[in-house]
């Protein structure tokens, strides 16, 4: 309890070597496959990558939400503030979910119950992250206990409020609606206050704007920076759109089947790409400067990761593959800079 | 030079019914007056935000959903006005690529059948020609030959939107309506689709008309671009002119909210608070204004027409007056 309340030492998550399987009717599918990452306090980190690299998989690990089985850690650690998330009991973690990591989703619909109303559901969640599970209401008439109904109503306060800060207007008036009376963009701002009310030390946010149109996803971008500011809050940011990634983060990983192949501040990222897979994918996105028909996208498609390629995962697409890249073992994470960290046999 | 496609006042509004005897209440107004000429060989884009009506549009300008009023004129013929088997022969000209190529293929159809089906309805070859064709198709967009006896679940989301735009190019259409053809894809896979579409619109003479909500790829591939708002184009201009000098406040915030790839890249940003109106109960005036931070009186009173205020560059806003009447 004192670790959490102290400044400590460090940073906020630290993941080595994590692999990941889920065992599959077909075979061992080797979803993550030794994922180095670092979230230091303060970080903004974008985890980019396209579908099925692993991003959503690596960031659910940090809370142990992987559903075992199928899955199954077989090796690695991480580490949440100096402790062992792998080795807690499941009362420990549940305690460490409601307290000090929240998560939002990509998809609010989907998030929110739709046969409560927001206020049941933002109560409950403010009670659960208090820790008064006792006043959640759940055995019979308890919710007319006097005990009971003062915590209720404390925790409407802070609703009301945390729903006020996350830009909602006349919340006195909707917080008893129900999540389809609801936009979009509102539900997530709903999810994003349940996710503040604890507040926790790590946000992860999973694909937040991606169900968003623009100016609805400007606007929610605008929110996560302001309570990254205000509440000294870190956020792990999953996302496959590299222009978000500019817009709000300060740091960038970006992963291909299964491993972080290149860490870095945004401005090594972006300005100086050293793994061809970063460089392929910046490449590919139209901009501001790209011609008609210059475009590159990447030739072939991901990997099938029953039977992934041996060796750097990538270079059966890698334009400079060269023969000890299809060997065992992969490449190892290189330092280039203190900040900068590239998994690749060109910068051995 | 005639336009290809010009549409007139075109209107498509759903009907809304209820009460005890399921009455027509009121309409959902998804495609409300909308103007719009298309030359041969021109790939038009059309932007907006979920809900304007761009996809509503699409449908409405192939008549796979009937328009409520107005002209569509495709090569100088109205084909509002066609019969149910002149429509047909319009169909050969006119084809369309879906957003989402895991479920507009047909799971228990082979690639195949799924390509050769426009070409037998419309009688455009027989027996072995009908094979000799499709695998010409697939070779276009990039597949192998012995893709042609696979069935769609065996392709990736890249792969299948060729197949799907294999199957729209088979009887060599004059007009193709690319629905978001790239917004299920990756990134990767997404630059390999358009240069697909770029590489075929050259080789076939194709004219697209392109709906999309990402402005950089509407960017990259078209040449002249339309923004919609709730039902109503705002502003057409060429691509050059709706990036360096938007006129219509709606564009201007639109550009300022897409997220370039770019640390460098600092815009002056403009967040528009609210969201998009409803299409039920438009409100009087420009549909924009209780949104727009440029709005001032005139704008909740009167409804701007889309008027050219020089160089093709037509704009809905009273801000930007039509040129002769400067």
């Amino acid at each position: 309890m004192l670790s959490s309340l102290l400044p400590s030492e460090g940073p906020l998550v630290k993941i080595r070597d994590l692999r990941l399987n889920f065992n599959t009717f077909d075979g061992v599918s080797k979803v993550l496959a030794g994922v180095n990452l670092t979230v230091e306090k303060g970080d903004v980190l974008g985890l980019v990558g396209e579908t099925g690299c692993g991003k959503t998989m690596t960031a659910l690990s940090i809370p142990r939400l992987i559903p075992c089985p199928p899955g199954e850690i077989v090796g690695g650690e991480i580490l949440f503030e100096g402790e062992d998330v792998l080795a807690k009991s499941e009362d420990e973690m549940r305690e460490l979910r409601a307290s000090r990591i929240a998560m939002i989703f990509q998809d609010p619909t989907t998030n929110l119950n739709p046969v409560f109303t927001i206020e049941e559901q933002m109560i409950d969640a403010i009670l659960c992250r208090m820790g008064e599970q006792s006043a959640l209401g759940l055995t019979p008439f308890s919710r007319w206990q006097g005990s009971v109904r003062e915590k209720r109503t404390e925790a409407r306060h802070k609703a009301v409020e945390m729903l006020k800060r996350v830009g909602i207007s006349q919340v006195e008036d909707r917080i008893g609606s129900y999540p389809h009376e609801f936009s979009g963009g509102m539900r997530q701002r709903v999810l994003i206050a349940m996710a503040m009310a604890g507040q926790p030390h790590l946000l992860i946010a999973d694909e937040p704007t991606t169900a968003l149109d623009v100016s609805i996803q400007a606007q929610i971008l605008r929110l996560v920076k302001e309570l990254v500011d205000e509440f000294h809050l870190s956020v792990l940011l999953i996302t496959h759109n590299l222009g978000v990634v500019a817009k709000i983060c300060n740091k960038v990983a970006v992963m291909y089947a299964g491993r972080v192949v290149e860490t870095g501040t945004i401005r090594e990222i972006f300005k100086a790409p050293k793994h061809p897979y970063t460089v392929g994918l910046l490449n590919a996105i139209p901009t501001r400067a790209s011609r008609r028909g210059e475009l590159q996208g990447i030739p072939g498609s991901i990997p099938n990761l029953l039977s992934p390629p041996a060796g750097c995962r990538f270079h059966p697409r890698c334009a400079h593959a060269m023969p000890q890249c299809a060997a065992d073992p992969a490449p190892g994470m290189i330092p280039l800079t203190r900040t900068h960290q590239v998994v690749c046999h060109l910068f051995d | 030079m005639d336009p290809l496609l010009d549409v007139r006042h075109l209107k498509k509004y759903f009907p809304i019914r209820g009460g005890l005897w399921q009455r027509h209440v009121n309409d959902v107004h998804a495609v409300d007056d909308v103007d719009l000429a298309i030359m041969p060989g021109e790939s038009f884009g059309l932007v907006g935000e979920s809900g304007s009506g761009k996809t509503t549009l699409g449908k409405t300008i192939l008549r796979l959903s009937e328009p409520t009023s107005g002209e569509i004129f495709f090569e100088g013929r109205d084909i509002c006005k066609a019969t149910h088997d002149e429509m047909q022969g319009y169909r050969v000209d006119m084809q369309m690529v879906f957003q989402d190529p895991y479920s507009s293929l047909n799971p228990r159809m082979k690639v195949k059948d799924i390509v050769s089906e426009s070409l037998l309805i419309h009688k455009r070859t027989k027996g072995r020609e009908t094979l000799e064709r499709v695998r010409e198709l697939i070779n276009l967009v990039g597949l192998m030959d012995d893709h042609l006896h696979r069935f769609p679940h065996e392709f990736s989301g890249g792969q299948r939107q060729r197949i799907g735009i294999a199957r729209a190019i088979a009887l060599h259409p004059r007009l193709l309506v690319l629905d978001e053809p790239t917004s299920a894809l990756d990134v990767s896979v997404q630059a390999q689709v358009l240069n697909l579409l770029l590489d075929l619109q050259k080789k076939l003479d194709l004219t697209y008309l392109f709906i999309s909500h990402d402005l950089g790829v509407i960017r990259y591939v078209c040449n002249r671009v339309g923004l919609m708002y709730l039902g109503r184009i705002v502003e057409i201009a060429p691509v050059e002119k709706i990036f360096d000098e938007p006129k219509h406040p709606y564009t201007l915030a639109l550009l300022s909210a897409m997220p370039e790839a770019d640390p460098d890249h600092k815009v002056q940003e403009i967040v528009l608070e609210g969201e998009i109106g409803s299409p039920i109960n438009i409100p009087r005036g420009c549909r924009f204004a209780s949104r727009c931070p440029a709005q001032f009186g005139r704008c909740h009173v009167e409804d701007p027409p889309l008027v050219d205020t020089g160089d093709k560059h037509m704009v809905a806003c009273h801000l930007h007056p039509a040129k002769d009447a400067t």
